[in-house]
């Protein structure tokens, strides 16, 4: 686990990808200074749709950069004679990768909350608060997901290019076809994230109870990771 | 094994590889090879291109699963208990350095340090750097290093933690003329900290100055092993330069071919056999017993690039002939 925190905490491209979703925040939250909208749902809908947009890039590439690492950069000999037990290697990522997309995603939607918080009191609009935090940490799980995501696409394609296209295909498009399929359309990946969001935060319809939309997500995440996972512990890597 | 040697203290041969056997689909790249690297020395694996040495020690290191046969780490097989202690104690380079273009040197070898879980302060770190002549460029990111400078960084990688076994393949790539000496001198330091190391290099010169030991492989195979002054007293180079006086030339020649030195031949007005006798002594006296008065007699030692040719090439036409 100490190495995998050390990569990231010592690598430029978390810190880097960290700052972009810091920017979009404060850009958000600036732009609702600005422009003062009078419509106090403007300042829950706008961050809401950034930070849910931004984070789950963030965090999905965050995922597939790290299980691509060592690939990428050639460096798999270092990290498996440190760690030669491939089972620990990739559960240590995984954890690191959660965790990292938990702490982006909460800091996120609390900057953001406190921005639109800050404009929406300068602008002299009564803000429910209470409905903010349940739009903006409601975009935590499905940062978390789409994490998982895209460390099992990196796993799979081990290549950073590859793992992002696959990821975005998959929740732009191919989720999409899935919900064509009559009996399924309840139980794609987006309907369940949702679901997950809504359950958590109490806001917006949902199809699924929260413990269904739960077990369905982490099912979702464990198909797409388990493939790249099994080819990891049984190939010969250089 | 290397005969007549011994690890004192230490009953498990740091690096061990019993019958090991790997195959790619069809093609076999290791055949049961089979050697030990005793403690406290360096050992030289040498090979033509495609002799299996890189993924002998890719096997070793557990990154490559064998298809058969053992290859060991202080006794431990990849996979098995224990595994992962012992490869801790090992700093490795396959075939190019493990950097992280985007860190500095210095994070390198800091995220080297957490994960081999070694508490080592910046300082200690920029000793390593220090050892092999990059202190002055800790900060600055691998990716704007030059490729001798990589493989420096690369050899500190594997000192971090201070291994007791190390693991080079290539170590001197790249490198000029100085920091190829530098690299020499640090290789050849490592026993005197306890370390036992495995090099494998196309330099030939490299191994007859930082080796103890040869291991030399070809298709797979192991072809000889032993000392450096054993392997290469094992090729049929060398040989002697024999003169005599001009009018004598042809007689010694006749009879200097009977001795089984291989066929003479005169070169520059002195004849010269492609093999050295046991003892040269054997042709002063059968000059002497036919009366042919002995000028000068000199062995020459061969190099190890000319019994690396002669081995390989012996053991490709066995090979051969066998097929």
């Amino acid at each position: 686990m100490r190495a995998e925190v050390a990569k990231v905490r010592y690598l430029p491209m978390p810190r880097w990808t960290a700052a972009a979703l810091a920017a979009i925040t404060l850009v958000v939250g600036v732009v609702l200074v600005i422009l003062e909208p009078s419509d106090p749902t403007r300042y829950i809908s706008v961050p809401g749709t950034a930070v849910s947009v931004s984070a789950w890039v963030a965090t999905l590439i965050f995922g597939v950069w790290l299980s691509t690492l060592d690939f990428a950069s050639g460096t798999m000999q270092r990290t498996l004679t440190a760690e030669p037990r491939r089972t620990h290697v990739l559960s240590s990522k995984l954890v690191v990768t959660l965790v990292i997309a938990a702490i982006a995603g909460l800091a996120a939607a609390a900057a953001a909350g406190g921005l639109s918080h800050l404009a929406a009191r300068q602008a002299g609009v009564d803000l429910d608060s209470g409905d903010l935090a349940a739009t903006l940490f409601g975009q935590v799980p499905e940062a978390i997901l789409a994490s998982a995501i895209g460390f099992g696409f990196g796993l799979l394609s081990r290549s950073v290019g590859g793992g992002i296209a696959l990821g975005i295909v998959f929740i732009l498009v191919f989720d999409g076809f899935i919900s064509y399929i009559p009996g399924l359309e309840h139980f794609t990946y987006g309907a369940l994230t949702q679901d997950l969001s809504n359950g958590i935060t109490g806001t917006g319809e949902t199809h699924n109870g929260l413990v269904v939309a739960l077990l369905g997500s982490i099912a979702w995440c464990a198909l797409i990771i388990a493939p790249g996972w099994i080819r990891y512990l049984r190939s010969d890597l250089k | 094994m290397f005969d007549g040697m011994s690890t004192p203290g230490a009953d498990t041969p740091p690096i061990e590889f019993d019958g090991l056997v790997k195959r790619f689909g069809r093609r076999t790249v290791l055949n049961g090879l089979s050697f030990t690297v005793p403690a406290g020395t360096v050992v030289g694996l040498l090979g033509p291109n495609g002799a299996g040495k890189s993924t002998a020690m890719r096997v070793l290191l557990g990154l490559q699963r064998p298809t058969d046969g053992h290859a060991r780490i202080l006794g431990h097989d990849a996979g098995s208990p224990g595994f992962r202690d012992v490869t801790r104690k090992v700093g490795t380079i396959i075939e190019s350095p493990p950097l992280y273009k985007n860190a500095s040197a210095l994070q390198n070898l800091r995220i080297r340090a957490a994960s081999i879980d070694v508490s080592m302060r910046d300082e200690d770190l920029k000793e390593i750097l220090n050892r092999v002549g990059l202190a002055e460029r800790a900060d600055d990111q691998t990716g704007s290093f030059s490729l001798g400078m990589r493989q420096r960084a690369g050899i500190a990688l594997a000192l971090v933690g201070d291994p007791s076994i190390v693991v080079l393949d290539e170590p001197t790539n790249g490198l000029d003329p100085e920091g190829t000496v530098e690299v020499r001198d640090l290789v050849r330091s490592l026993p005197e900290r306890g370390a036992t190391t495995l090099l494998c290099t196309h330099r030939l010169a490299e191994v007859e100055a930082t080796c103890d030991y040869v291991v030399l492989l070809q298709g797979g195979h192991l072809i000889t092993q032993g000392s450096l002054a054993d392997v290469i007293a094992s090729a049929s180079k060398g040989g002697v330069t024999v003169d005599v006086a001009p009018e004598q030339l042809a007689d010694a020649l006749r009879l200097i071919g009977r001795l089984g030195v291989g066929e003479p031949k005169i070169e520059d007005g002195s004849i010269t056999t492609p093999m050295t006798p046991e003892d040269p002594s054997v042709i002063t006296r059968a000059l002497a017993s036919e009366g042919i008065y002995l000028r000068g007699l000199q062995t020459r030692r061969a190099t190890l690039e000319e019994a690396f040719l002669e081995l390989t090439h012996r053991a490709e036409t066995t090979e051969a002939v066998e097929a």
